[in-house]
């Protein structure tokens, strides 16, 4: 049963942290992609 | 005059209007095929159809005006 | 001379299959008659459920041995495709190359909504160890909610493979019955003016962003979760390929032709572990039940962390858009916008449903590989 709800809580989390991790990238790239570009047009 | 925009990309599946129809407001004017499946875009207002921009087949871009309506 | 030519004839039926047929090889022809009925009448995913059922049908012949270990043909497909980890992958390749992360990268914040989904996975888990199954069956059992069917087999072969056959045709055919299962579940969680929340614009996403995605997001998901490499690898690699637009003879191959390749040897190799004895259980009713409890969980707490997400931003979220964060793509996403068009005809969820669509599979990725690595 603990090992049941350690699975859970951890895999919860771990999701979480997976999908924040991804954002994150998501959000750096698209922030350099745009500074690039403006810097390309100047 | 209002325009009928695309609200996402995709290919146009059918038109129901043509230049000088009397649409009503939420009549469906032109069908989208959006990732095989068909979206409805009706008209915004209730008007006459000035000009229809895009032919069955046509694939559009989000934001691309279709259909122009002069209101009434 | 003629009882003599009886008696050799009576020799070869003997030998026959007919001589060794037993109830539960026509239980499991029934069972493939009813995939078959499903897939060719009903449309429900056929290109998955015709191999499946075939494979149900000729590894089901007595004396055949097509799933003799070490020799037969379909334990062969079996043991090289899907034991080895090759298969699945493969398909993750496919997907990859088919996928636009465009939805994805233009509303981030929508990647929550992909993660919320994969609660369920870890409730059904739950429930399923609480009704006697041991942690890695109970694993399996769960993943079915991501509703991603390469992952959900992926996991099965590896923590569960005398499993394999049954969670793959309820995760196949809970997916075909999306369009059921979900819409009651939506209505009741949402209220009329939620469904009818309009998205704010999604932002235009530069070319050169969907190029860097699937490296960036390769690396850190597998950083974080090793187990996840396999799949999260092939998925993002097959997704370069498209987004690349330089090796657009790879894309199209990954999509067509290799996807169509390895589809035909998955389904076949699936159908053929189905046999009486490991199928027909009472067990296996509880997978189905459970599969079903998954997929609704799943649809539920995506809806709820879209929710929980409004209490905190400005922008509103349509809640709707958390039922796409199971996987099933495109199917959910298809879902999300008709059951958005029924309160408001105007409003047009399809692409920002894509978001938490493509989300999920991430999601259910990194779910499969924290199973992986605490039970595997």
């Amino acid at each position: 049963m603990a090992e049941a709800i350690r699975v859970c809580a951890t895999g919860t989390v771990a999701v979480f942290l997976g999908m924040g991790l991804v954002y994150l990238s998501i959000r750096v790239v698209a922030v350099t992609v745009g500074l690039l570009a403006r810097g390309d047009k100047s | 005059m209002i325009e009928l925009r695309a609200p996402m990309a995709g290919n146009v599946w059918k038109v129901q209007c043509g230049p000088g129809d009397r649409v009503a407001e939420s009549d469906a004017i032109v069908i989208l095929e959006v990732m095989k499946m068909e979206a409805e875009l009706f008209a915004s207002a209730s008007g006459v159809v000035k000009e229809v921009r895009v032919k069955e087949g046509d694939a559009v871009e989000e934001d691309d005006v279709l259909v122009l309506i002069e209101p009434e | 001379m003629t009882r003599e030519v009886l008696e050799s004839v009576g020799g070869l039926l003997a030998r026959s299959g007919f001589a060794h047929v037993t109830w539960g090889h026509g239980v499991m022809w029934l069972v493939a008659a009813g995939l078959l009925y499903l897939a060719i009448v009903r449309k429900f995913e056929p290109l998955l459920l015709v191999p499946i059922a075939f494979g149900v049908v000729v590894a089901n012949l007595p004396l055949a041995g097509l799933m003799e270990p070490g020799a037969g043909l379909l334990w062969r497909f079996y043991h090289y495709g899907i034991q080895w980890e090759v298969i699945p992958p493969l398909i993750f390749l496919g997907l990859g190359a088919l996928t636009d992360f465009g939805p994805l990268l233009g509303q981030p914040r929508l990647i929550f909504l992909g993660a919320g989904a994969q609660v369920g996975v870890y409730i059904t888990f739950f429930g399923a160890y609480l009704m006697g199954f041991d942690l890695p069956e109970a694993g399996t059992i769960g993943i079915i909610g991501g509703a991603d069917g390469p992952t959900t087999i992926y996991l099965a072969s590896r923590m569960a493979p005398h499993m394999l056959g049954t969670v793959a045709v309820a995760a196949y055919s809970y997916m075909a019955m999306v369009p059921l299962i979900q819409p009651p579940v939506m209505r009741l969680l949402t209220t009329d003016a939620e469904r009818r929340i309009r998205m704010k614009r999604t932002r235009k996403v530069h070319p050169a962003e969907k190029v860097v995605f699937p490296v960036l997001g390769c690396l850190v998901v597998i950083l974080l979760i090793p187990a996840s490499a396999p799949l999260m690898a092939m998925f993002m690699l097959g997704n370069l390929f498209r987004e690349s637009r330089v090796v657009e003879r790879l894309t199209n191959t990954c999509q067509n032709e290799l996807l169509n390749v390895v589809t035909i040897f998955l389904g076949i190799s699936v159908g053929a572990t189905m046999n009486a004895e490991t199928f027909l259980q009472p067990r296996a009713i509880f997978v189905f039940l459970l599969g079903l409890a998954a997929f609704v969980v799943s649809t539920a707490s995506g809806i709820c962390i879209a929710k929980l997400m409004n209490l905190l931003t400005r922008d509103k979220i349509n809640p709707l858009l958390g039922a796409a964060g199971v996987s099933a793509v495109p199917m959910a996403a298809r879902v999300v916008h008709k059951v958005g068009a029924e309160a408001d005809r105007q409003n047009y969820l399809l692409m920002y449903a894509m978001g938490p669509n493509i989300a999920g599979v991430l999601g259910t990725l990194i779910a499969a590989g924290v199973f992986l690595t605490l039970l595997g």
